[in-house]
């Protein structure tokens, strides 16, 4: 899928990501690609400002550990992530639904 | 130096870009490089794990912090703070009376985007009527959000982006549809 279309959608996409574990950047590409079946192949780089703007914003947090002897930062999402998460999947849905009918009419 | 690794040359690249006193620099490259080795633990080779970051410029700029929080106004007993983002922000540079900025009001949650926030009296404002340098005029409802520490106040944050606005000339705060601060930019 074009990256264009889904940097409208990449905080929802993180958010719930992140919903199901804690992880760090390589590995969110990973489920995201892999939850797509593929669809998504997102330029790497692209995720780490969303990462770094959502934990700005208080959605995310996040933590450092060592592997392999390298830093590794961990994000996890903050319960007021949770409710933006939430907020943000009831307006893709009705997005989603609204461009379904109108599709739908026009055949 | 980076020699023949090109991950190194690559962080070097995004180091340059990010410059030198970029606050989250460190963390920046230590994360860039914990993605790229990775890939390279994964079996890709450097050259490739670095074609698919992005090009180095670009990621730098996506990572670029806000440029600065660049004044606070007062205006009628507002005080309005406009905050630029970097590349692609809103970006403002009003004239007249300044102040620093009190970066209490930001409720210690940083800037995440451009952003218009104010404080102090902003009960009685309803809306935020931004108009571009075209002379085009949007009008939107303000979101009211506590200010952490400051139980006193209540500010608001709205990212103009999210709204598709990426540059304004003039701001004007209204309440029942009457203006009672106005603030002129001119575009940095």
């Amino acid at each position: 899928m074009r990256s264009e279309l889904l940097k409208g959608h990449l905080d929802l996409l993180l958010l719930t990501t992140l919903r199901a574990q804690p992880a760090h950047g390589y590995a969110v590409l990973q489920r995201l690609t892999e939850s797509s079946g593929g669809e998504f192949d997102l330029p790497e780089g692209t995720i780490y400002p969303a990462l770094h703007r959502l934990e700005r914003g208080g959605l995310l947090s996040s933590q450092t550990s060592v592997h392999r002897g390298r830093t590794r930062r961990i994000y996890r999402l903050t319960p007021a992530g949770e409710r933006a998460m939430s907020g943000k999947r009831t307006e893709w849905e009705r997005f989603a639904a609204g461009m379904a009918r109108t599709l739908d009419a026009r055949g | 130096m980076s020699g023949d690794d090109p991950i190194a040359a690559y962080l070097e690249r995004v180091s340059r870009a990010l410059g030198r006193w970029h606050p989250g620099r460190r963390r920046i490259l230590a994360e860039i490089e914990d993605h790229l080795r990775e890939k390279v633990d994964a079996d890709q080779t450097a050259e490739e794990a670095v074609r698919r970051f992005g090009d180095a410029a670009e990621v730098a700029a996506g990572l670029a912090r806000p440029t600065a929080v660049r004044r606070r106004i007062t205006a009628g007993g507002l005080a309005v703070i406009v905050a630029a983002a970097g590349a692609g922000g809103v970006d403002c540079e009003p004239p007249g009376r300044t102040r620093a900025v009190d970066m209490s009001l930001l409720g210690g949650s940083g800037l995440g985007g451009p952003f218009i926030l104010y404080g102090t009296a902003p009960r009685a404002a309803t809306e935020l009527a931004i108009t571009d340098a075209e002379g085009r005029t949007r009008t939107f409802a303000l979101p009211r959000v506590p200010v952490r520490g400051e139980s006193s106040r209540q500010a608001v944050i709205l990212d103009l982006t999210t709204v598709g606005i990426h540059s304004c000339h003039r701001l004007a705060l209204l309440a029942g549809g009457r203006v009672f601060a106005r603030q002129q930019f001119i575009p940095a």
